[in-house]
């Protein structure tokens, strides 16, 4: 993938439209949500909302997505500001998307991380007599597409390795790179599953049902967003694969096939992002799994 | 289904604990084969050390409330064949535990009764006092 080291006047009007994009959802995710807004969130998430648990979810709200506006817009403006300014390749490379996504992601963690649950005051404790598991946050599915697509990635960068190559086309990824960047995406996956698993275990003391169906779509939330955004990039990495494949082969038919695979696979990772980082609905029921594990 | 546990209390929390699955067991609240939380997860909710846990998991199931599969997990056991009589030894070990903190707190024993028919009437709702009251009859 070559890096480009100047922006075009084209280009500086997408940073510029995207820049704008960025700081509109800024403002819009930093403002307090709305009765509407929460209400709906709940409904996603299938619990009630009540006095004791509104306040968590619209701070949880507020702080998550204005950190993700803020990461997503970091990251996505990062490459074309750094090029703009020094004239020089951006390191992390110049795929405007997958920074932005990776922007997002991190911003997930920092706001998981970060955000604080108060604690019983008193000397009385409650947890919820219920077992939390993975499963239970995110589809199985999801869990699936984070350990085996870094494994698909790594057959790609072999696959690349091995094709026939056209002796007039610059070999650009080297093999070695597409190799190493392939390892690196399974230690990303073990890294994200471990942080998700760190979620799940996260202490959860509760006095009442309310405050535990609350903290419960917080981390749902969490994780699904995170899952999106890590099985995104995944896919985005396999589709860079795909079409540096596709341009570097001698045989015509992956030449024609290839690139436009690619292009698929990085239109169903927004697609990822998208809907795997935002269901339209997950309810948390863990009292099911409970009874259903036996 | 929420277990509480007071660490000021006279009894222990491990007592606390193991008295609390053992009556949700004993009234059916908590199915037969229901998992429950690893001793890891319910120490960390409650802020108390995974041994706390352990010895009252560990007493449960000699008492054949609930049942250890390895890895597999923490499970609620068969119920007894005399259910009845195993949800009134559950209240009974509650009443004692209850009548040993009233003791301790210093409480006049009507005043304590008075306020356990009071929390018995007050409360309502799936896993509450009065269900496992009402169960009870």
């Amino acid at each position: 993938m070559a890096q480009t080291s100047q922006l075009t006047a084209a280009g500086w009007g997408f940073v510029g439209a995207g820049a704008v994009l960025a700081l509109v959802a800024l403002v819009l995710a930093a403002m307090a949500p709305g009765e509407t807004r929460l209400a709906a969130w709940a409904r996603r998430y299938g619990f009630e909302l009540t006095e004791i648990n509104r306040p968590v979810v619209s701070r949880y709200l507020r702080k998550t997505r204005t950190l993700q506006a803020a990461g997503a817009g970091l990251g996505f403006l990062a490459s074309p500001i750094y090029v703009g300014i020094s004239e020089r390749p951006f390191p992390l490379g110049d795929s405007w998307v997958a920074l932005a996504i990776g922007g997002y992601l991190v911003a997930t963690v920092v706001a998981e991380a970060t955000f604080l649950r108060s604690r019983t005051p008193n000397s009385v404790r409650g947890a919820a007599l219920l077992p939390r598991s993975l499963a239970d946050y995110v589809p199985k599915a999801a869990i699936w597409a984070i350990r085996i697509l870094p494994l698909v990635s790594v057959g790609l960068a072999v696959l690349y390795g091995v094709v026939p190559k056209n002796p007039q086309r610059p070999l650009d990824p080297s093999s070695t790179f597409l190799l190493v960047a392939s390892a690196l995406l399974v230690t990303f996956a073990i890294a994200i599953e471990t942080t998700l698993r760190a979620i799940v275990a996260r202490p959860q003391p509760a006095m009442i049902e309310d405050a535990v169906e609350a903290d419960d779509a917080v981390r749902a939330s969490s994780i699904h967003g995170l899952s999106g955004a890590s099985v995104a990039l995944m896919l985005l990495t396999g589709g860079w694969e795909l079409v540096s494949a596709g341009e570097v082969t001698s045989v015509t038919i992956l030449s024609q096939v290839l690139p436009w695979l690619g292009v698929l696979v990085d239109v169903t990772a927004l697609a990822a992002w998208i809907f795997i980082g935002h269901p339209r609905s997950w309810r948390v029921d863990r009292e099911v799994a409970a009874v259903n594990a036996r | 289904m929420i277990l509480r546990v007071d660490t000021t209390s006279a009894v222990p929390p491990y007592e606390q604990i193991r008295s609390q699955i053992a009556m949700m067991t004993a009234a059916g609240i908590l199915a037969v084969g229901q998992r429950l939380p690893t001793i890891r997860q319910l120490a960390a909710d409650l802020g108390l050390a995974r041994g706390t846990i352990a010895r009252a998991y560990r007493e449960l199931e000699q008492r054949g409330s609930i049942r250890s599969r390895g890895r597999h997990g923490t499970f609620v056991a068969d119920r007894p064949v005399d259910a009845r009589a195993d949800r009134e030894r559950a209240v009974i070990e509650a009443a004692s535990v209850f009548a040993t903190q009233a003791a301790q707190a210093g409480v006049d024993p009507h005043l304590a009764l008075d306020r356990a028919m009071r929390a018995l009437t007050s409360h309502d709702g799936h896993g509450s006092v009065s269900t496992v009251a009402v169960r009870l009859r």
